[in-house]
């Protein structure tokens, strides 16, 4: 699937390319750079310095190493991301594939909730919520996170349920004596996986942006743990002055953003004409 | 050949459906399924035969049980199939299988073909572990497939294996009663009768009682002991093979007889076609369905207001019709 | 007689997956004035892609290759400018499709659709067209036509669509009308019917036409000549009353016996072994060699050219230069 998709598409490569190098650098972040992220090095002399050799992206208000924040950021970006759209493909899944199989009543009643929930803005959602806990830690954002996504992609995986459904060889397995139980995890799983992993791809971006928005309200990830949001808050006063330390976090979002952007593109784009 | 019980006796067979139903409305209905009678005789084979809309494939639904019927029995050696209860249902299912006309729709895309002939095996604990696995490489063989491609995935294979595949599966569960909805339709001419031969020599070897559905009378002549034909929901005529073919009874059938593009160059002159287009289903015409393309030299009002029956001629041959006679001497009494 | 149409070496290749797949290998044939050609293969022979490649009508990864040449009317419309193509499109050259619930539009009436294909050839005024078009209902046999005219495809049944199909073709009164499988989608009574018509419209209008068809019996009432195709290549080439009841081409011979027959039941059909080839993996040599009874190594070393079996009897065989290989 994986070699389809560098063959097909040259967005996605260049897509996969960058989250490559993202991946990389959050996992080795350490060892890239000398100082740790919340390392006040010298308020004295080493206060908001433009990007040069030895601070490549510069340095901050609490003269912080900018490029060590940034890739530090980066590993809370992407495991914020990618665990709570762990946890919402699981919950969507589950209820989405539960409600197409069993059909009738119930699943409709179940879809109507999940309805109901999607009318709710997710932003409002997360800022209420968020705002009622304060203090949340790392975990506790993720769940939230996660539990505030789901309901999409369980609306994805039941259209996708009823579409399987009629297939031929859902109904050959009905006429083989097959359970619905067995039918729903057996048959019905392996051909949604395509759909949920393009839906997930997709939806990483997104929370990272999301995750962005939430610590840039002061609500998301709490200081001094390194997030890209907040670094453009405090850089936000100073974009006339610094630029620097509100451009380079802003700049690794967008890159971010874009690289699974990218990826999900190109997977859907891959992993469509198989399905026909 | 008298009291010999049936293997599967279709009585009264009825399904409707509902179209345009809407938060207000019931919306139309339409008999997919118009009493339908029909008997399997063991290793019998009856050809089911008709065009778009005649019914064929929610009948092919029905014998096995994949659609609830409106009204009507299908008794299973005995049993009505409607009346069991889901676990009964699931042994029953054992007995009787269907092979698909689609084979690349029918096998799960994401599923090696040896996992999808192995499932119904071990779901119906038929055998378990090495023992499955030498029972499929048993029926492999037995459709003509190589072993090889136990490993491999439906997109892999040819229409023709494809279809193979699908047979595999339905002989894996050891049924009694096979329910064939068009499996030669979609596979070239060459493969056709490669398909077909398998399917002659399966029924021999393991004593199969077949319903072979298609719409091309000259694939169902090759396999079928007797012959029904639907139209618009309702059988037209029934009849052993020799006689279907030789001395078609009903307008229809002696209309699909002669619409077949012959392989001889010269075309016989008056052929007996039907004008116009297959009804809608919701707009099925009063009486006999047919009678609005019906060339016979007989049709009157009669047609237009009474629904004919599918009344006996001769020996296990029936029609359903006004106007066809038995032989000239029976003639005074219809 | 001036043939109408000469296609020399039509060869079509289609980029997939990063190979270059030949779907059409170096074809050639003539249609002569009035005539019809059946055009007969299973699926995978290339017959579509030939019809197709005739008017240029393949999609962005199809290329005609370069050698190629379908000579119409003084011009080679393999190279012809597309401007210049598309005023024969439709009105010299007219073709009907498979499926007619997709090659007519959904949300036109089907006498706008008909009206649109004459004033696209034609310098006609709309009432003129419309007058035209009923008439054009009436002759492919739409009964109350001028009713009809308005209604939409969905409203027709499947019969009915293609008799449209074949009206639109019909409109600027083409010289060949190319008929890519007409009645396969259709139920085999309104197929009769259908293939009814275009013998009386073969009749009556002195058109000649390209008939394709994987159901020799289809081709079989209708065509003069009869043309088959396996492998991408032409094999067999002659009157139709030839290669119906005297094939020589081993496969011609084996697709009418291997065919399920209304007057012959037997419960065991002559076979042809193994499966059709994929155009990415074309057997070297002969195509068939694989799958051929008589077969012998020259077969699977050279591959044969199309050669003269008999006058007006053209094989791709080397059954013609050793003819006592042959078992029956």
């Amino acid at each position: 699937m994986l070699i389809d998709l560098l063959r097909a598409s040259r967005r996605a490569r260049f897509g996969l390319g960058l989250l490559v190098v993202l991946c990389v650098v959050a996992v080795f972040a350490p060892l890239v750079t000398s100082y740790d992220p919340s390392d006040q090095i010298d308020l004295a002399t080493r206060q908001l310095l433009a990007p040069s050799l030895t601070h490549p992206f510069g340095t901050d208000f609490f003269s912080r190493d900018l490029l060590t924040r940034v890739l530090h950021g980066a590993r809370i970006s992407l495991s914020v991301a990618i665990l709570s759209v762990l946890l919402s493909v699981i919950l969507g899944t589950a209820v989405g594939l539960t409600a197409g199989s069993v059909g009738g009543a119930a699943g409709a009643a179940l879809m109507r909730l999940v309805d109901t929930a999607l009318a709710v803005p997710r932003l409002f959602l997360l800022i209420v919520v968020l705002a009622l806990w304060r203090d949340v830690a790392l975990f506790g954002l993720i769940a939230i996170l996660g539990l505030t996504s789901w309901f999409h992609i369980a609306r994805i995986v039941r259209a996708e349920v009823l579409s399987l459904r009629a297939r031929e060889f859902v109904v050959a397995s009905r006429a083989l004596g097959l359970t619905t139980r067995r039918i729903a995890i057996r048959h019905l799983l392996p051909n949604l996986a395509a759909p949920i992993i393009v839906t997930a791809t997709l939806g990483v971006g997104q929370i990272v942006l999301i995750e962005a928005g939430l610590s840039y309200l002061g609500i998301g990830v709490s200081p001094p743990t390194p997030s890209w949001g907040a670094m453009i808050a405090e850089g936000q006063t100073l974009l006339a002055t610094a630029w620097w330390v509100a451009a380079f976090p802003g700049l690794a979002i967008v890159l971010t953003v874009v690289g699974f952007s990218l990826v999900g593109d190109g997977l859907r784009d891959a992993l469509d004409p198989r399905t026909r | 050949m008298t009291a010999r019980a049936p293997l599967v006796e279709v009585v009264g067979l009825t399904k409707e459906f509902r179209v345009g139903a809407g938060l207000l409305g019931r919306g139309q209905a339409f008999r997919a399924v118009d009493d339908v009678n029909l008997t399997f005789y063991r290793g019998e084979t009856v050809g089911l035969v008709g065009e778009s809309g005649s019914g064929k494939t929610t009948v092919a639904r029905l014998l096995i049980r994949l659609l609830e019927p409106t009204s009507g029995t299908v008794r299973f050696d005995g049993q009505n199939i409607f009346d069991l209860n889901p676990a009964a249902l699931r042994n029953q299912r054992r007995r009787m299988q269907l092979v698909f006309q689609d084979s690349s729709g029918s096998l799960n895309p994401r599923m090696r073909v040896g996992t999808a002939v192995r499932e119904p095996i071990v779901v119906h604990r038929l055998h378990r572990g090495a023992d499955a696995d030498g029972r499929v490489a048993e029926l492999f063989e037995e459709v003509g497939l190589d072993a090889s491609l136990i490993s491999s995935y439906p997109h892999e294979l040819s229409g023709g294996q494809r279809q193979r595949v699908g047979i595999a599966r339905a002989l894996a569960v050891e049924p009694e009663f096979l329910v064939l909805d068009e499996p030669v339709s979609a596979l070239d001419v060459s493969v056709q009768a490669q398909v077909l031969n398998l399917l002659a020599d399966l029924r021999e070897r393991r004593g199969l009682t077949y319903c072979f559905i298609a719409h091309d009378l000259s694939v169902v002549r090759h396999l079928a002991d007797r012959v029904a034909v639907m139209y618009a929901g309702r059988l037209m005529e029934t009849a052993p093979a020799d006689a279907l073919y030789g001395a078609a009874r009903h307008p229809y059938t002696a209309a699909l007889l002669s619409s077949i593009p012959s392989l001889t160059p010269s075309r016989p002159a008056g052929r007996a076609t039907a004008a116009g287009d297959t009804p809608s289903a919701l707009h099925r015409p009063r009486g006999c369905p047919f009678h609005p393309r019906c060339a016979h030299p007989k049709k009157d009002a009669r047609c237009e207001s009474d629904v004919p029956p599918l009344r006996e001629l001769t020996q296990n041959h029936s029609a359903a019709c006004h106007y066809a006679e038995a032989s000239t001497s029976d003639a005074v009494s219809s | 007689m001036n043939p109408l149409l000469q296609v020399r070496d039509l060869t079509t290749t289609f980029m997939s997956a990063g190979q270059t797949v030949r779907a059409v290998d170096g074809v050639s044939f003539d249609l002569l004035p009035g005539e019809t050609l059946g055009l007969v293969g299973e699926s995978g022979c290339g017959k579509s892609v030939t019809a197709l490649s005739l008017l240029r009508l393949l999609d962005d990864n199809g290329r005609i290759g370069a050698a190629s040449r379908i000579e119409y009317d003084g011009a080679n419309l393999a190279t012809l400018p597309e401007k210049a193509l598309r005023r024969i499109r439709g009105a010299e050259i007219a073709m009907i499709f498979q499926e007619p619930t997709t090659s007519l539009n959904p949300v036109l009436t089907v006498g706008l659709q008909i009206v649109e294909a004459l004033r696209a050839h034609r310098d006609v005024s709309r009432k003129a067209a419309r007058v035209r078009t009923i008439e054009l209902l009436d002759v492919v046999g739409i009964p109350d036509p001028a009713a009809r005219i308005n209604a939409y495809p969905h409203e027709l049944s499947g019969g009915m669509q293609q008799r449209v199909m074949i009206a639109m073709a019909l409109s600027c009164e083409p010289k060949i009308l190319i008929a890519d499988e007409p009645t396969t989608a259709l139920d085999v009574t309104v197929q009769a019917q259908i293939l009814d018509l275009l013998a009386a419209l073969k009749r009556e209008l002195g058109m000649a036409m390209i008939l394709i068809s994987h159901d020799l019996g289809v081709v079989a009432g209708l065509a003069d000549r009869i043309a088959v195709m396996y492998g991408g290549q032409l094999v067999e080439l002659a009157a139709a009353a030839t290669v119906l009841s005297k094939p020589q081409h081993p496969y011609t011979i084996l697709l009418l016996e291997s065919a399920p027959r209304l007057e012959q039941p037997m419960t065991r059909l002559p076979v042809i072994p193994g499966a059709v080839p994929k155009a990415t993996a074309w057997p070297s040599g002969c195509r068939f060699h694989p799958r051929c009874p008589v077969a012998w190594d020259r077969c699977e070393r050279e591959m044969p050219n199309v050669a003269s079996a008999a006058p007006g009897h053209d094989m791709r065989c080397w059954l013609i230069d050793e003819p006592e290989r042959r078992s029956r």
